[in-house]
């Protein structure tokens, strides 16, 4: 187990600076580029910022500068907020998409499991089809319009919730507990696909565990019908969910860049789509990089997971 | 009610239906038949004759929809087991009445060590702490003849082979020390050595215990050494009910005919193809007018395809669902008088075990 833990850490490197090397060539490739301007720049001042940036050496010195720098965990200043560097924005903004990301997905958890058992255990009952037809809702309504709908009736009618923004509630750190009445919409937007999802997952899961020999021999040993669902059928029922785990994360990262832009809320994701439109290469890097990272991280995780889960499977 | 040799269990007219998109498939279809204390009922037939519908009945698990028990009456000790609530139910279930179950590789949950699997029932219905629940895990696991019990109570149940996982299943189901024993074809997933080793387990517990048993089976070979009575099913139905002795000596039913022939003979010689009775088994869904088996039977007239058979009393305690049940009876003991020592040797064969089957794995 060590070893294979210590095996995939060794991966993640290699696998990060691939990451990065792609996202660099796809940078360079698009056209466009970070000081342009409408009107145009004398050809003095635009050779100046060239050689500014280094930009006027061949393409192998300045992949190999940038590479140097960032295995040093250097990413450089943002060429639009010229006074931060992207690692200071990553502390910034970081905390803001994790928690949104988090929240969201203990909330498709929770709800998700809950609903997928009821289903399962009530099968073709009112419940089972209410359930699932709102899976379907949450699965093909997508959040760009989920969100806007939530802020027109709960911001924009009722006025119950701000519209948009980000508020720390205590601040600690650049992190800290957020303050709910900003957070529950766009959490709410971001986790309904993988609500939808996780509950149709457990149910299928669920359905296909209770019909399994093990349970009958649960029954038969007179366990009530709690005790059997909780200590025998949960368990191998939530599998499929455990291994979406990985994959879901990667979801809720692309969520978020469009969440946070509908919901004006200062995360990884808005960041992304501005350093995106502003051609700002170390900005866009540095993002790519942390995101790559953290996906990887927790896909080991989620495979250490379901070891520890089904003891069959060794590694 | 609990006096020597009393009745433990009687099951009346028990009719189980299930509701499929083919139609109604009566599963188990009038079955009724007496066990009294301390004794061993085979319960033998094809594969869907309704034998494992009939005993998860008893413990009122079939599962419900899309199953549902129409009628009957079933009586454990003298209580009506259909009358009761669910709660008395489940204490009933592992703890009176133990079942195990054909497939020892899918019966035991595969997330959970067997130390807990088997602690968990007399926690429930002995009231055990975790201490007193673990010795009697692991003192169970060595009354099955589990090695190095103590240290493999700790094990899940991939690491075991699947004669030992039987061996967990029956140490499981007997911690309680049931009343009675239902083992649904415990041995039908096994090696022919190991079969022998769980069959001979289990007689030997049974002796040791005094548990009644209901020994279910598609092969008549497995109940020979070990049962006092058997019933045979087919499509629902009992088909001959007999005690193991009469019912090998003088079988009053083609069916039971068929299934005695295929039971593979140790005196043939090696490579001799086995008897297998022509035909599938019917689709219970719908059953032509008159006797199920007549589309199979050897035996079979115009009658037999146009009216129901009689269930005929050939015996004191001898029942036969045939029309010609008194001809078939006769037969099958005037040709045993003819032949009368290969006879003896069937009959006694899976009795025998020989001591080098008893090793453990
Ligand atoms: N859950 C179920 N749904 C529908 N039909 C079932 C179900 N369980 C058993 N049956 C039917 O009941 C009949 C008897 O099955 P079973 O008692 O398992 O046979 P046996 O144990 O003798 O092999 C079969 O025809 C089978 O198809
Ligand atoms: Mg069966």
């Amino acid at each position: 187990m060590l070893r294979f833990i210590i095996r995939r850490l060794l991966v993640i490197l290699p696998m990060v600076l691939l990451v990065i090397t792609i996202a660099y060539a796809l940078i360079k490739l698009a056209p466009g580029n970070f000081y342009a301007t409408e009107r145009g720049l004398p050809e003095a001042v635009e050779r100046n910022i060239r050689q500014k940036y280094g930009l006027d050496k061949s393409w192998y010195v300045q992949y190999g500068k940038t590479m140097w720098n960032i295995m040093r965990g250097d990413f450089g200043f943002s060429r639009k907020y010229q006074d931060q560097t992207v690692n200071e924005i990553l502390w910034q903004a970081a905390p803001v998409s994790a928690t949104l990301g988090l929240t969201a997905y203990l909330l498709a958890l929770t709800l998700g499991l809950t609903f997928g058992t009821l289903a399962a255990l009530r099968q073709n009952s009112a419940l089972d089809y209410g359930s699932m037809a709102a899976a379907m809702l949450g699965i093909s309504l997508p959040n760009f319009v989920l969100g806007p709908l939530l802020v027109l009736v709960f911001a924009l009618t009722l006025f119950w919730l701000p519209p948009a923004r980000w508020e720390w509630w205590v601040k600690i750190g650049s992190g800290g507990i957020p303050n709910p009445r900003f957070l529950l919409m766009p959490a709410v937007t971001l986790a309904a696909l993988y609500t939808a999802y996780i509950a149709r997952l457990t149910r299928s899961g669920m359905l296909e565990v209770l019909r399994k020999d093990y349970i009958r021999t649960a029954r038969a040993k007179g366990l009530s019908e709690r005790q059997v669902v909780i200590r025998h059928a949960l368990r191998g029922g939530i599998l499929p969910v455990v291994s979406f785990t990985g994959p879901a994360l990667a979801f809720i990262v692309a969520g978020t860049v469009v969440v946070e832009r509908v919901f004006a809320i200062p995360g990884l994701g808005n960041y992304f789509i501005n350093a995106a439109l502003n051609r700002d290469a170390p900005l866009l890097l540095g993002i790519t990089a942390f995101v790559a990272i953290l996906v990887l991280v927790f896909n080991l995780l989620v495979d250490i997971a379901y070891a520890f889960i089904d003891p069959r499977i060794r590694y | 009610m609990s006096e020597e040799n009393g009745t433990l269990l009687s099951v009346r007219e028990l009719r189980t239906y299930f509701e499929t998109e083919d139609g109604t498939v009566k599963a188990v279809d009038g079955v009724s038949f007496e066990l009294k204390r301390g004794e061993t009922l085979g319960i033998v037939g094809e594969s869907g004759s309704g034998k494992s519908v009939t005993n998860l009945s008893l413990l009122r698990l079939v599962p419900q929809p899309p199953g549902r028990i129409v009628s009957g009456e079933v009586l454990f000790n003298g209580e009506d087991i259909f009358a009761l609530s669910e709660g008395e139910m489940r204490k009933i279930r592992g703890k009176r009445i133990a079942m195990i179950f054909q497939d020892p590789m899918t019966s035991l949950n595969p997330f959970m060590r067997i130390s807990k699997q088997l602690m968990e029932i007399t926690q429930l219905h002995l009231g055990h702490t975790r201490a007193q629940a673990y010795e009697r895990a692991v003192e169970m696991l060595e009354t099955v003849g589990m090695p190095d019990a103590r240290t493999r109570a700790r094990s899940y149940p991939h690491e075991f082979s699947g004669g030992m996982r039987q061996r967990v299943m029956i140490a499981m189901a007997l911690s309680c020390e049931p009343e009675l024993l239902i083992a649904d074809e415990p041995t039908t997933a096994l090696d022919v050595t190991i079969q022998a080793q769980i069959l001979e387990l289990i007689k030997e517990l049974k002796r040791k215990t005094g548990t009644s048993v209901i020994l279910i089976t598609h092969d008549l070979g497995v109940v020979a050494g070990m049962t006092d009575h058997i019933i045979v099913m087919y499509a629902g139905k009992v088909f001959e009910q007999a005690t193991t002795r009469e019912l090998f000596a003088c079988p009053g039913n083609p069916y039971t005919k068929g299934l005695l022939r295929s039971v593979p003979d140790p005196s043939h010689e090696e490579g001799t193809e086995l008897y297998q009775i022509p035909g599938l088994p019917p689709d219970v869904a719908r059953l032509p007018p008159g006797c199920p088996f007549a589309p199979r039977c050897e035996r079979a007239e115009e009658i037999c395809r146009r009216e129901y058979p009689p269930f005929v009393q050939l015996n004191h305690d001898h029942h036969s669902l045939c029309h010609f049940a008194r001809e078939v009876y006769d037969k099958s003991c005037h040709e045993r008088e003819s032949r009368k020592p290969a006879q003896e040797f069937t009959l006694n064969a899976p009795q025998s075990d020989s001591p080098a089957t008893e090793q453990n794995q």
